[in-house]
């Protein structure tokens, strides 16, 4: 990953899928199918620490779901 | 020399041809010629009248060349030259298409000599019939592509009025020395200027070939496609809609392929542009060379339309327009690029002069030219759109180039088909990869589930055998039901997490078991691990309980939650209900986390699922274990082979055969336990397979899976294995922690004697596999780039890292599932052509050496080719800041020393790979997992490094070491010193050995200068020529006699 990180210029957003994992993706690219803008775009760096930020229980939704009832 | 009618300088384009042919005599570089069939004897000797004639006209025709002993080459036009023709009389030939084959290749060797014009010639062979084949052949110094149309067209008209009895007249063109003149009033201050702000940055090259293939000969490949004609027609309307030339659109396509060749987003590649001035008036009718070689740079924004940057790029275009007079020599020298590195391996070519049209009296018209690049992109416009591949076979396969050209076509059609898209939506090709790899397996069951049935199915089957000790799978599944139901009692809920602080023993089995009965997280800690280490891991964990024996319990660092000891608790888990546990645990439940011992920063808990345990183990592809099989425990429980182990017998109601820990350090005590054990299935750390091969190859025969990986592997080893008896299945297999231990694998059966390592293969079972570039596309066959996996082994994530979490496992775009997830592994892998991969080292291992990047493991994998090498480590050390170099760490059997080792590996890989120092070991360190522990390699010497200045040793050594000085502009050089790492480039080593020639009045070839590129080697290769030792000797002896004389 250091190889992209040095130089990468690229703009990303924050994702998420249903199972409310989080992840980060090229604004300019369409997201993969499964997975919805998570409210956040920036440098790589800045997506990355929104997502430190929001995703507190890391597992995946279901699980926590299945757990709770 | 009466003869001589003018001399005048050469272009810098002349110059760089002088100087390639220079360097490879006899190779073909640079020679143009054409053949075909004239009908009857008059045409052909008409066909030889018109050449002549046209010697007369044009200038560079009567041309020679001179650079010996000069500073700066000169060309020389002759006012009578002659043309050299060759007649042979093969009208007896029954056969002659074969011979003819031979003849145009022998003409092709026999070159030119630069010094005599003209530097063409014409061969004329009467065949049967009253045809004459003729070849005219030429130096591509002379003319360029747009000139040897305009001469063609003169030489046909004037074969027409000659035939029919006419005077042709040509109007006079300006000669090419105008031209020169003209190169030499432009500001080169302000090309400068230009050219170092395009490549401002640029500093690591993107080259489609790095470096040569091993054992590939010289020689010359052609691919050629042609476009389909609704494709071609799309192009022409889609540039002209854009108001861009088709150039621009070629160039645009092969930035793109360029870009997924290399891997590169910043490419710069060649382009060959015509190089006529519009402000020398009449210099569309001028012959000579004019084209110029020049660097396109494109920098790939992947969110920018393709209408966009297809606009700009005709815009710089045209602004480098004005800086075309610049060298490409000069450029090279501006670039931030490292000494000696090229701008770049290909270059584009636009042909856009008449094409040469078969005439109505010249039959089989055939053109052949060679190039000094890599890869040489022809593209001809036209109703169908041609495409060529011109290519050096040493770099560049004839299958690469053919998929070169493919993606070519794919690139121009998405270019020509959608204004909108934009560059990170255009595809290239997808690796050959098979992603259907689906089995069912029971994924929604617990791991104690799993094993459960096992034990009911057979409790009096042997589960675990510890030195000795063993345990039914009745008895393990009791003891761990009573220790589960105790965890219970401790708090332990589904997804608590219970750290194990045991060592590999018949107890950690039963503790692993007992923490997923219970709905625990299972969390193995080596008691062996720095306090530091431990107290980061259990604070990072949260772990409410820890299981220990009274054994390691003093190791532990400060803990807060409950500590459960196996031997002062017995009492108490004796007491435990045994039946099993009713904790509703599923297949998504998280069964263990695994820290990796990340070599950088802290350790990070990889979270696994029940499902991806089973997904390794049950109705896989690469293994199917039997009850029957005994499976040696080898791997510490930290290390995630121990996932395979432990389950893989769990789970198919094997029996697990419990090995020593410092067993696995000592072969020979290693294969009595296998052996005594009657182990079948044993996974080995390379290293240790290394090992084991090096020292009791014989012990793998009677096994019936091997598996081993984790580190790039060492044919030599395989082949010893396979050479005392083979296992049943030997498997090389490959996976990070974040995929649960496998995710590829490849069965050897055999080695080949050129195989150079082995493949780890294909896909495990439920597992997906996409090789992709820095964008996410998929690069073609043969490209090293990053391995990403997906399917059912993936971990959930990093515990408590939602950052690392969300930068390492992205969105899938490649489905089928929604919402699912790739795992960047870090991992440079290659596809190969029958879709198997091969591991090309770690992406943050690599270093850039001179704007290379290289892998060190790649470079151990060269070594390890050498036959006394039987282990070796290259790791990058930075001993002075920002001075990052390669260190070498080798074992040999037969005492094969550094310097011998050395000299073999520069020999064998390009001498930016080489490693700058050399330490012999008795063997490499391996850590607890098994592998090589480079942290504990010792310091490097680097004294042989060429670091220090080394006196001349002979009087020989001494002139040329001051002549080398002297061409360098340097106070001295050592004579170990490579030139070219002293700044020397292609222009001084022609003066270097120009001034050797003079001084030593001996033949010298100038590609003396790169292949021995030290004043000591290069002396030493002049000194084994017969009888010239001491002559060379004598002659230096005198030279410093004369400079030790008091000036008169």
């Amino acid at each position: 990953m250091s190889q992209d990180n040095e130089q990468d210029n690229t703009v990303y957003k924050v994702v998420v899928n249903h199972e409310e994992q989080y992840s980060i993706w090229p604004v300019h690219k369409a997201n993969p199918l499964g997975w919805r803008d998570g409210g956040k775009s920036g440098a790589r760096q800045e997506c990355l620490s929104f997502i430190k930020d929001v995703w507190t229980d890391m597992r995946p939704l279901s699980l926590r779901l299945r757990s709770n009832a | 020399m009466t003869n001589v009618q003018d001399i005048y300088p050469l272009s810098p384009m002349q110059q760089g041809m002088l100087f390639h042919s220079q360097l490879s005599t006899g190779s073909g570089m640079y020679f143009t010629q054409l053949s075909g069939t004239l009908k009857g004897r008059r045409r052909a000797e008409v066909f030889r009248q018109a050449l002549e004639r046209a010697m007369g006209r044009h200038a560079v025709l009567r041309t020679s060349f001179l650079w010996e002993s000069l500073d700066e080459p000169l060309q020389v036009v002759h006012a009578g030259a002659v043309l050299p023709v060759e007649e042979l009389d093969w009208s007896r030939l029954e056969n002659d298409g074969e011979e003819f084959g031979k003849l145009l290749e022998a003409d092709r060797r026999r070159g030119f000599d630069h010094g005599s014009a003209p530097l063409m010639r014409l061969t004329l062979v009467q065949c049967a019939g009253d045809e004459f084949r003729f070849i005219w052949s030429h130096h591509h110094i002379l003319l360029d592509g747009w000139s040897f149309s305009l001469l063609m067209r003169e030489l046909l008209l004037d074969c027409d009025a000659l035939l029919s009895g006419r005077e042709q007249s040509f109007p006079s063109a300006r000669p090419y020395r105008d031209y020169v003149a003209w190169l030499q009033r432009q500001d080169s201050s302000a090309a400068e200027k230009y050219w170092r702000r395009t490549l401002a940055g640029f500093r690591e090259p993107s080259f489609i070939a790095a470096e040569p293939r091993r054992g590939v000969e010289a020689g010359h490949g052609l691919c050629e496609r042609t476009l389909p004609e609704a494709l071609s027609a799309r192009l022409t309307g889609a540039a002209r809609r854009r108001q861009v030339t088709l150039n621009t659109m070629v160039q645009a396509a092969w930035a793109l392929v360029l870009a997924s060749a290399s891997g590169k987003r910043d490419v710069v590649f060649g382009s060959v542009v015509s190089g006529r001035p519009a402000e020398l008036p009449g210099v569309e009718n001028m012959t000579g060379l004019f084209i110029n070689v020049l660097p396109v740079r494109e920098t790939l924004d992947g969110g920018q339309t393709v209408a966009a940057w297809l606009e700009r790029m005709q815009a710089s275009q045209l602004e480098s327009r004005q800086f075309e007079y610049a060298a490409l020599i000069d450029i090279q020298s501006w670039s931030e690029l490292g000494r000696g590195t090229p701008l770049f391996d290909s270059i584009v070519v636009f042909e856009n002069y008449p094409a040469l049209s078969s005439a109505a009296n010249v039959e089989d018209l055939r053109f052949f030219e060679k190039a000094n690049y890599p890869v040489t992109l022809i593209a001809r416009p036209g109703d169908r759109f041609e495409l060529s591949i011109n290519h050096d076979p040493r770099f560049v396969s004839n299958e690469s180039a053919r998929s070169l050209l493919e993606r070519m076509e794919t690139v121009l059609d998405q270019l020509a088909a959608d204004e909108t898209r934009t560059l990170g939506e255009i595809q290239l090709a997808a690796a050959g990869l098979s992603n259907d790899t689906a089995t069912a397996y029971p994924k929604d069951k617990s791991a104690a589930a799993l094993f459960e049935a096992r034990a009911a199915e057979d409790p009096e089957a042997i589960a675990v055998s510890f030195g000795g000790r063993v345990l039914t799978r009745g008895e393990l599944n009791r003891q761990a039901n009573q220790m589960a139901h105790l965890l219970r009692q401790c708090g332990v809920r589904t997804g608590s997490a219970v750290a194990l602080f045991l060592n590999r023993s018949i107890e950690s089995v039963v503790a692993t078991l007992a923490v997923v009965k219970a709905g625990g997280v299972y969390v193995p800690l080596d008691p062996g691990y720095p306090q530091e280490r431990l107290r980061f891991m259990l604070a990072d964990t949260q772990a409410p309980v820890l299981i220990t024996t009274a054994e390691f319990e003093g190791r532990l660092p400060a803990y807060s939650g409950t500590i459960l000891c196996l031997d002062c608790d017995a009492a108490t888990l004796d007491a435990q209900p045994a039946g099993n546990l009713d904790v509703p645990v599923s297949g998504d439940d998280i069964a263990y986390l695994m820290y990796t011992s990340g070599s950088t920063g802290k350790p990070k808990g990889i979270a696994i699922r029940h499902g991806s345990i089973a997904r390794l183990i049950l109705n896989t592809n690469y293994i199917q274990l039997e009850s029957s099989d005994r499976v040696a425990h080898v791997s510490n429980p930290c290390f995630d082979a121990a996932t395979f182990e432990i389950w893989g017998a769990l789970f198919s109601g094997a029996c697990l055969i419990g090995i020593d820990k410092d067993v696995a350090l000592s072969p020979a005590d290693f294969a009595a336990q296998l052996r005594t054990g009657r182990v079948t299935t044993v996974f080995l750390t390379t290293a240790l397979f290394n090992r084991l091969a090096a020292d009791t190859p014989e012990v793998f025969g009677t096994l019936r899976h091997v598996l081993f990986g984790g580190e790039s592997c060492d044919v030599n080893s395989i082949r010893r294995v396979l050479e005392h008896g083979k296992p049943q299945h030997l498997l090389h297999v490959y996976g990070p922690t974040e995929s649960t231990t496998f995710a590829t694998w490849f069965e050897i059966e055999s080695m080949a004697a050129t195989a150079t390592t082995a493949p780890i293969g294909r896909a495990l079972s439920n597992t997906t596999l996409h090789v992709l570039d820095s964008t996410m596309q998929p690069v073609p066959t043969g490209v090293v780039a990053e391995l990403y996996i997906g399917g059912d082994g993936l971990a959930t994530g990093y515990a408590s890292r939602p950052d690392l979490t969300a930068a390492a496992f992205v969105p899938n775009p490649f489905g089928p599932e929604p919402g699912s997830r790739l795992y960047r592994t870090g991992d440079l892998v290659r596809c190969l052509e029958d879709g198997v991969l091969e591991f090309a080292g770690r992406v943050d291992h690599q270093v850039k050496i001179r704007g290379f990047r290289i892998e060190p493991g790649e470079v151990e994998a060269v070594l390890r080719q050498h036959s006394g090498v039987t282990e070796c480590a290259v790791i990058v050390r930075e001993d002075k800041p920002g001075e990052k170099r390669l260190v070498a760490y080798f074992a040999s059997h037969d005492g094969v020393t550094a310097p011998e080792l050395r000299a073999w590996a520069r020999a064998s890989m390009p001498e930016y790979m080489v490693p700058a120092a050399w330490t012999a070991v008795p063997q490499l360190p391996l850590n607890s997992n098994g592998k090589v522990d480079r942290a504990a390699l010792p310091a490097p010497d680097f004294s042989g490094g060429g670091e220090d200045h080394v006196h001349p040793r002979n009087a020989v050594q001494k002139i040329a070491a001051d002549i080398c000085a002297e061409v360098l502009s340097l106070d001295r050089v050592s004579v170990t010193a490579n030139f070219f790492d002293l700044g020397g480039h292609s222009l001084l080593a022609t003066q270097f050995i120009s001034r050797l020639r003079e001084v030593f009045q001996v033949e010298i070839p100038l590609r003396h200068a790169f292949e021995h590129a030290t004043v000591a080697e290069l002396c030493e290769a002049l000194m084994r020529e017969p009888g010239q030792r001491e002559r060379l000797e004598a002659t230096a002896e005198v030279l410093l006699e004369v400079d030790a004389l008091p000036a008169a």
